[in-house]
Formats: structure tokens, C-alpha cells, sequence
């Protein structure tokens, strides 16, 4: 295993790794439109505006 | 059995443990003969009352053992170290077998779960980006491919599951060095419980 150093390091990378994919994913499914992620939020209401506004568009 | 039948029948028996200072151990015995002696006891008395040189034996090994497992920490060691252990009594076998296949479970568990969510991950980028060069090639949902955003979008969510799962094992890898020096510190705590031989120590 590496040290103790790299794997801080590592786990700091995947961390950022985690957080940036799923937020670009979020993103990309929003922006997309009508796909099963903006069903499902819209209809969970937990981020129902934003589908809705893209609809109108 | 008086002292010399036992010494020796210790001697025999240590003999099949290696790496024990058994010269050390004979003379500490025969230290626990003496101090019964001048208590006024048989030699007899005080054989029965140290316990077999078999089960002596046995806890030197499993001693010899923990201490190995705590130097140089390896599955094979602990292995060792808890059939030792397992071997020094039936009471051990609920003692110590129960918590330990139970941690064994959950830690082998904990494994399963972080693997399935990197190879599902995994198995997610690979078969969006396969049906992106040839639809129909790999038996996915189409509504994680079915345009450019969503495809991008599906890969980005694979790419932080794999990193989640990653995540997840090393996670698992710090937890499973707790767990072996719990798992140790269970075994010393079991060697240390009053022994017979405890009586002439005091």
C-alpha cells in the first residue's frame, strides 16, 4: 500500500473526482431535457423548476 | 504426576512449539513447584493445579502467535493467531469464533459493496461508450444513451461511481486495519483471563 501522504492525496482526488462527475452529470441530465433524471426529480419536486423552465423553452 | 513427570511432559510438548524460550518456561514451572512446596502442597496438588502441559503449551503458541500477527500484519498470521487461540478450549470456540466470523461477514461485505459499486460503474461507462460506437452491441437501458447530453451525462455519473466505489474500499482497507488490531487486542484480552497457574504468581 502507499504511504500515508499519497493516500490522502488519492482520496482527496476522489473526492473531487465524485463531486465534480455527479454535478456535471446533474447538469448534463438537466440540460438534456426529458430523460428518467428529470422525471424523477420533477416529479420528487426536489428540483422541479428547473425541467419545468427547460420545458417551456 | 509430580514435578519431574510434568516438567518433562512439558518439555515434550513444548518441543512441537517453535520460537518459545522454553528453558525459561521449565524454570518458571519449576519456580511454581516451589512456592507450593512451601506452601505445603503435593507435588501432585500443584500439577493438577497448573493444568495440563498440553494446555500450557498450547498457550505459549498462542502467545508466540498474537505477538507474530501484531509484528508483521497478515490474514495468514491472524489465521494462525485465532486457531491457537481456538485450540486453547471449547469456551474459546464461542468466544472468539462468534465475534470473529461476525467481523469477518460484515468486512467481507463492506468488500462486496464497494466493488459492486465501482464495476457497476464501471460496466456503465463501458457499455454506454460501446453502444455509442455500436448501438445495440451491449443490452443497456437506451434512456442512458439515448442523446449526446445524456450519454455525456450517464458518464459522468459512471466515472463517480467508480471513484464512489474506490472510495468506498479504501475506506474498507482502514477499517479492515482497525478491525485486525481489535480482533488482536480480543485474543490478548482472552490470554490474559486468570489462568491456574496464577495462584503461585501472587
Amino acid at each position: 500500500m502507499p504511504n500515508e501522504r499519497t493516500m490522502k492525496q488519492i482520496i482527496l482526488w476522489l473526492i473531487m473526482i465524485i463531486f465534480v462527475s455527479f454535478l456535471a452529470a446533474v447538469v448534463l441530465f438537466i440540460l438534456s431535457g426529458d430523460n428518467w433524471f428529470t422525471d424523477y426529480a420533477y416529479k420528487s419536486r426536489a428540483i422541479c423548476s428547473i425541467p419545468a423552465i427547460l420545458r417551456l423553452q | 504426576m509430580n514435578q519431574h513427570d510434568f516438567l518433562n511432559a512439558l518439555r515434550l510438548e513444548l518441543e512441537k512449539v517453535p520460537h518459545v524460550d522454553k528453558e525459561g518456561i521449565i524454570a518458571h514451572h519449576q519456580e511454581f513447584f516451589r512456592i507450593g512446596l512451601e506452601q505445603g502442597q503435593t507435588e501432585e496438588e500443584i500439577a493438577a493445579n497448573l493444568g495440563s502441559p498440553q494446555a500450557i503449551a498450547g498457550y505459549y503458541e498462542a502467545h508466540h502467535m498474537i505477538g507474530l500477527a501484531e509484528l508483521e500484519s497478515s490474514l495468514r498470521n491472524l489465521f494462525y493467531a485465532i486457531k491457537a487461540v481456538l485450540r486453547l478450549g471449547i469456551s474459546n470456540l464461542v468466544l472468539i469464533l462468534g465475534p470473529v466470523l461476525g467481523v469477518f461477514g460484515a468486512m467481507a461485505a463492506l468488500l462486496s459493496a464497494g466493488a459492486a459499486v465501482s464495476l457497476a460503474g464501471l460496466f456503465l461507462f463501458g457499455g454506454v461508450l460501446l453502444n455509442l460506437l455500436e448501438p445495440g452491441i451491449v443490452n443497456i437501458p437506451s434512456a442512458f444513451y439515448s442523446d449526446g447530453l445524456t450519454a455525456a451525462a450517464t458518464l459522468c455519473m459512471s466515472v463517480g461511481f467508480i471513484a464512489l466505489g474506490l472510495l468506498f474500499l479504501i475506506g474498507d482497507y482502514y477499517l479492515g486495519r482497525i478491525l485486525y488490531r481489535g480482533t488482536l487486542r480480543h485474543l490478548h484480552f482472552h490470554l490474559r483471563l486468570p489462568r491456574r497457574e496464577d495462584t503461585y504468581a501472587q
